[in-house]
Order: structure tokens, then sequence, then C-alpha cells
């Protein structure tokens, strides 16, 4: 083998009951090299850094580290191994303090069996003042924000000498600065010589911070390409196994007249003075950049929250004071990114959250539910938004992608039929081949006459599917595009609260 | 999504100084209450007898902080405390037959049979939470109806008298009480494992997130089984010094106590969720709490029934004040 590579696999395969979830996978890893792994959700690449954690074993093939055969049977092996993993969920605890956490697996006894507390109090400090840690060894970690969590979490993974550091998903919680904090201490650790595995469904991070980008879709390694020689479209292309062109679906739909109007909605000085209209069939996009008030207009629209002054005119309806339960009476749906808040039950199977809003509909005599029905029911649901699961009577929610749980919420509201829907991030945590159909889902919508206000953070999704796009900034509408007029520079420019 | 967005506005905020300091503050209020009540409540001979009779119960929340603090839950305390104290006294009656009770071997059987008896429902309760992933509510459930069972099997539901136990749980040294004496070292101790020890630390990073715990290779399986062994014990222990306390055991004894033992190391800020809590000061500023509620009620000549409305209100006021402190899963 190859001496600069210091992890290598080798024809690496697993199932799960009887599914294939890895194809024969081989991958080398240089040292002191960034690998970038992004793929789909359910791609495979939380199994496959399962098995290089030692914490689920490969059905076939084999791995080497530094040319000796790697066969981790726990993550104890692999920490052993010098193989650390920095998830999502960091593995910190939050009752006890900074130095406690950095050596809490292995705490240093001495008389008594009483902690040396001292020891691992002057070590930890060591450590913080190394790696530039802004806190102090005895602060808990339940004051420290997720960024400085994230620091100690790694700085635990020096500390056991690693030699390979795998990031799942890392930014997930992290602010922007926190974020560009995480990126440089990434470089850092570059410099110490430790190889670093770095998974993201963020094209843009990866391909910032990684010189090879490895791309997983299906189970199979797609392919390894040095970042030079590759775009972001490729990427893309090479996850979803489309192009990008396609990623936005268009429908032929006939855009009718006026059916809702805000004037005035105040809330505050969150929301100031907003006025607008929506037509029949249309998908309205409002963008903003972040504290613009967008989360907080939908809010107020859909009587979340209380409105100061100001009311709503919908299909001829007037109203002052609005409340979800007015809503959803008169038409209207309000889905977010929290599909927890939405009603999903994570610990509950597909099937039975799809069939739960329906129940009503499915009972026959007596009030009996035929297991039947349900079954049928739930693969019409299933087939039509193409959710994909693998065996949706025992399969939980819970372990759904978050595109596929954000199918399973849409199909609940889309059961009453709504004539409007309010979309706050319908799509955040959603991988590219999930967005694509939750678009087309949207646009179906649309055709069939229902109104959709669409709210982003990501630009290029709005002009994707929108008609038009509001721009709010500092709680007002400030502009509105049409579709003809798109451009990334203007946009922005009026979220900035520039004049042009 | 209305209530959901209105319960901010019962601001737990302006709450947050009364819940810190509340038990401290609700403290004081009980002893001016009971002191006005009754002039001879607030005197250092009521104190030292408020503390001899919160002994017993109080070793008992000791053991139950363990388990607390993992988010477990041990509702076979007050059973394991009875059927501790009927099989003592059936040893007793056997030795006092045979005329060897009073020798210092008859003690190191009592204290035998006090802590066997404990540590084998401790184990129960070990095995069936730690290995079996029972959930602590149900094993514990189990343990404490068959716990109650062999009791009452063995009793045949008779009256048994344990004079000779007086001395330890009433008897005073130094003008000081005995089981106090016992009390404050078993706190002193065992806030030391809590605190200091790697077992200690291992237990509060347990209760805070036993699924990182176990990825981190903390032993989680074997630190609980401990947890619930050491609950055990010392409410193998509780059982013998309070059947010392009161001399007669009787098929109601103590029975239901394993919510007022629970709710006192609530009341102590050891929380039902796990991860929080301190055997000193928190498990004794419980048992204080509640002695003094109980201390104050006898001295005020209260109805037997309103004991058990005071213990359901404690109770209350205990999960109540514990469920708005608790943080959700932002931890």
């Amino acid at each position: 083998m190859n001496e600069e590579n210091i992890l290598v696999l080798k024809d690496i395969d697993k199932s799960f009951f009887g599914a294939k979830v890895l194809h024969n996978i081989n991958l080398e890893v240089r040292k002191g090299e960034i690998l970038g792994l992004v793929g789909e959700n359910g791609a495979g690449k939380s199994t496959l850094m399962n098995i290089l954690g030692g914490v689920l074993p490969p059905d076939t093939g084999s791995m080497e580290l530094k040319g000796q055969p790697y066969s981790p049977s726990n993550p104890r092996d692999a920490d052993k191994a010098g193989i650390a993993f920095i998830h999502q969920e960091l593995s910190l605890f939050s009752n006890l303090t900074v130095a406690e956490n950095m050596f809490i697996d292995d705490l240093p006894t001495g008389v008594l069996w009483s902690v040396q507390y001292d020891k691992i109090r002057s070590k930890a400090r060591e450590y913080i003042e190394k790696f530039g840690v802004h806190t102090t060894s005895d602060t808990k970690v339940e004051t420290l924000s997720m960024g400085i969590r994230q620091t100690i979490e790694i700085t635990k993974a020096l500390i056991k000498n690693a030699e390979i550091i795998i990031f799942d998903e890392p930014t997930t919680s992290l602010s922007q600065t926190e974020k560009d904090n995480l990126f440089n201490i990434i470089h850092q650790l570059i410099e110490r010589g430790v190889t670093i595995i770095y998974i993201s469904h963020i094209i843009e991070d990866v391909f910032s911070l990684c010189e090879r980008i490895a791309v997983l879709r299906d189970g199979n390694l797609v392919g390894v390409e040095d970042k030079d020689k590759i775009t972001k479209n490729q990427i893309i292309k090479m996850m979803v196994g489309r192009e990008l062109s396609q990623v936005y679906p268009t429908v032929e739909k006939k855009i009718g007249d006026v059916v809702y109007r805000a004037t005035k909605i105040k809330r505050g000085t969150t929301v100031n003075d907003v006025s607008f209209e929506m037509r029949k069939g249309e998908i309205v996009g409002l963008f903003g950049l972040m504290g613009a008030g967008r989360t907080e207009l939908a809010r107020c629209l859909f009587g979340v929250d209380s409105i100061d002054s100001g009311d709503m005119e919908f299909k001829g309806k007037r109203y002052h004071k609005v409340t979800p339960e007015l809503g959803i009476s008169a038409g209207v749906s309000f889905v977010t990114e929290d599909r927890r808040q939405e009603g999903l039950l994570m610990p509950k199977t597909v099937k039975d959250n799809i069939v739960l809003a329906r129940l009503n509909q499915l009972q026959g005599s007596l009030g009996m539910v035929s297991r039947r029905r349900e079954d049928q029911e739930a693969d019409k649901v299933i087939n039509e938004l193409n959710v994909k699961v693998q065996n949706k009577n025992k399969q939980a929610a819970k372990n759904l992608s978050g595109g596929n749980q954000q199918k399973v919420v849409l199909s609940k509201w889309l059961l009453n039929k709504p004539s409007m829907f309010i979309m706050d991030e319908p799509t955040r945590g959603v991988d590219v081949g999930s967005k694509y159909e939750i678009y087309t889902i949207i646009n179906n919508m649309a055709k069939d006459g229902a109104t959709v206000l669409f709210i982003s953070s990501e630009m290029e999704e709005l002009m994707g599917i929108c008609d038009r796009i509001m721009v709010m900034y500092k709680g007002r509408i400030v502009a509105e595009v049409p579709k003809g007029d798109y451009s990334q520079e203007k946009i922005i420019s009026h979220a900035l609260g520039g004049e042009n | 999504m209305e209530s959901a967005a209105a319960v901010p506005k019962f601001s737990t905020k302006r709450l947050a100084p009364f819940l810190q300091y509340g038990v401290y503050i609700i403290f004081i209020l009980l002893i001016i209450f009971f002191g006005t009540m009754n002039h001879r409540f607030a005197t250092l001979n009521n104190a030292l007898l408020l503390l001899q009779q919160a002994s017993p119960i109080g070793i008992a929340v000791i053991g139950i902080t363990f388990v607390l603090v993992i988010a477990g839950l041990d509702l076979s305390v007050a059973q394991n405390m009875y059927l501790s104290a009927v099989l003592i006294a059936i040893a007793m009656d056997a030795m006092r037959k045979a005329g060897t009770l009073g020798t210092p071997w008859s003690f190191v059987i009592i204290f035998g049979i006090a802590l066997g008896v404990g540590a084998a429902i401790g184990m129960a309760n070990g095995v069936l939470v730690a290995r079996f992933g029972i959930v602590p509510f149900l094993a514990t459930l189990a343990t404490q109806g068959i716990a109650r069972g062999i009791a009452l099997m063995a009793s045949h539901s008779k009256v048994y008298f344990v004079p000779e136990l007086g001395p330890i749980s009433n008897g005073r040294w130094l003008g000081f009480p005995v089981v106090t004496m016992i009390l404050f070292a078993l706190i002193f101790i065992f806030d030391y494992v809590l605190r200091r020890t790697a077992y200690g630390r291992h237990l509060m990073a347990i209760g805070n997130d036993s699924a990182s715990a176990q990825k981190i290779g903390i032993n989680v399986q074997r630190n609980k089984f401990f947890a619930y062994l050491i609950c055990g014990v010392l409410a193998g222990l509780a059982g013998l010094l309070a059947a010392g306390q009161g001399g007669a055991i009787a098929v109601y004894f103590h029975q239901g106590d394993e919510f007022l033992i629970i709710s006192s190391a609530v009341l102590g800020g050891i929380s039902l969720f796990g991860g929080k809590g301190t055997v000193f000061p928190g498990a004794l500023i419980g048992i204080i709490l509640v002695g003094t509620i109980v201390n104050g009620m006898t001295m005020l000549n209260a109805s037997p029934y309103a004991y058990t409305i005071v213990r359901g209100a404690v109770i209350f006021l205990a999960v109540m004040v514990d469920s708005i402190n608790y943080k959700g899963e932002l931890r």
C-alpha cells in the first residue's frame, strides 16, 4: 500500500435487514489531508463512519490503519487507535466542569480514591491555553456556547493523541463566527499533522475546507475528486445523479386573482407596517437576512403571535385578529423547519404518522379502523410524495432523513387541501434530492390553486421556484422583485438595506 | 401552538430567586409559623429532637440521592426498611428466648441483617434496571411488592417490639442524638463519594447523558448497579434505626414513606431528571425541611389525617419546583 495513506478501506459491504446500505466501498485517506465526505442523507455516510468507529462491524471487507490491519470491535478500540469523532451532538456533560469533562473517562485518583483535581485542573489549563479556548478549567459546560463546547470536544480528542479526527456535520448548531473559528482550528490541526475527515451536506463548506472530496450515493462511492478539478455543480450531480439545471422543477400553472391581502401589519419593532398581496396559484418568496423579521411576520400571519395593529383579508373576509385555529379552519397551513413541533411523532412508525391525521376518514362501522385500509392509505402517500422508507411498519419517523420527515409532515397538511400555505424554511436540514421533491410538491399545490408564501434564507431556491420575491429588512418589506428581474446582487443589496 | 407560545408568559425568570433560595425561604417561614404557634418549638431541645426523629429516614434519603442523580428511581426503599425491621425483630425474638440478646455478637447479627436485606434488595433493583434495562419505576415497584410480601409472611402480620434497639435510635451521647451522629457521618462519607471520587463524577455524567457516557467508555451498567446497591444498603440501615426509634414494628411500618424520602431529596435540589444534586448540603436540607414539618405538626397536635394532606402538598411542591428548574433537552 501507498505509504502516505494513513487509512485504507477495502471492499466494505454492509446490509441492514437485507437492505444493502454500503456496496463495496474502497477509500484511501492520505496522511495530513482534509478529506470531505458528502452525500445525501441516507447515502451511507453515517454507516461508513460507524464502521470506522467500531460501532458497527462490516459484513465483508477490511481496514488498514498506518499499514496495520484495523478491526475495531467497540468505540474504545477506535479511541485507542487514535481515531476520534466530533459528532453534531457533543458528548460533553453539561453538569460537569471543563476540566472534569476533558478527563472524565480517565480521572486520575489519589488518596482514598479521590479525584486529583489539582492535576486535572492544571492539565486542563495547559490545554486551554494551548488551543486558545475561551473558558476556564472550572467553568461548568452548561454555561458555554456551542462553539466553545465543540472546541473542548476537539481538545479532548487531541489529549488522547488522535491522529484522525472525523467531523460529522459539525457546523449545524454554530453561528457564523463560531464556524469561522472552527475552520481556523481545523487548519491548525492540519499543521499539527492530524488527518481530518469532514462530513457535511453544506457543499460550500466542504469546498472551502477540503482538498479532496469523496461522494457517496445510495451506498456507493461514486468518486473521490480533487477540489481543483471539479465544480460545485459536478459534485451535486454526483450526489443526486441529475443535472443542476433540473434542481428546480417547473410546472404549468395559472395565477389567478388576489386572494390574500395583509395591510399594515405591525408587531413591536420586529414587524413594522407590512402590507402585501398574494394571488391564487402564486408562489411568493420572502427573503431577508437573519433578524430581518421573516419568521416573526409568518408567525403574525398565522396568529401564533398577536399583532399590535393592521388587518388581513383572505378570500374576501377581513380579519383583525387571527389565531392558528381560525387560520386552519379558513384553509391556511403553516409549515416550519421544526418538524417535531409540526406534530411528527418521532418514535412512532412512518405508517402511524401518516395514518394518524386520517383516522377519521379511515374509520368504518363502530369506529373500527381497518388495518388493510391503513396500509393502503400509507402506501398511497408514500408513493405520491416519494417518501424513502425501508419498512413503513417498523421504521420510526426519527430514523427518516430530514427531507422525508418533512414530506410526511406535508402529507398531513395536504390532507385538508388548504388554499394557502405559509412555509418557513421548509427545506432546512433537507438533502438535495428531497429538496427537489419538496419543490415539486409545492409546485403541484400551486398548480391546484393554492397560494404559497415561501420563506427561506437560501436565495437560490427562492429564485428557482418563486413567481416573485419580497425582501425584508429591519421588519419592513423593502422590495419586491418579479421573476424576470431576479439577480442575486440585487436581492442581497435590498436585504442589506441598500437603495437600488 | 398557541399554548406553546403562551408558556413563556408565565415567567419563570421572575420566580428564579425564589426557586434558588426557595427551600430556605420555606424553612424560615415554617420556623416562624411553628414558633409562634407553640413557644416550645424554637428551642434547642426541640431542634435536637427534630434531628433525632428525622435521622433514620434521612439515611434513606442519602441512598436515594445516588439513584436520583443517575435519573433513576427507587420505590422499594420504604418496604426495604420494613423487611429489614421485621427480620431483625424475628431474629431478636429468637435471641431473646435464647438469652443471647444484648451481647456484642447479637448486635453484629442485627446490623448484618439490616445491611444484608438492604444489599439484597438493592442488588435486585440494580440487576433489573442496569442489566436488563427495565424502567426503574416498574422494576422497583416489583421489588417493593416482593419485599412487603416477604415481610408480611415472615411476621404473620404480628406487631413486634424491639426496646433493645432504643439506646441506638433514641440514645444520646454527650447530649447529642446517636442516630444523628450516624446520619452526619454517612453524609460526610457519601458526600465525599459523590463529589470527590471518580465513581461519583461518573454517576453525575451518566445522569446528565447516559448515552454519551456509554460512548466514551464509562461502565454505565456497573456504575448504575452500585448506585442501586448503595441505596438499598442505606435503606436497610434506615429500617433498623427506624425500628429502634418507634420501638414497635407493625404492618403499616413506614408504609408510603418512599414518597416522603424521594420528595425530601427533591426538595434538597436533587433533580428527578438526573445529573443534578448533592448529598451535602442538598440531601441534608431536604431531610431537615421535611423533619421540621413533621415535628411542627406534631407540636400543633395536628390531626393524623392532616399529615397525609401535608405530605401530598410537599411532594407536589418538590416536583413542581424541579420541573420548572429542568431546562429540557438543552443541557
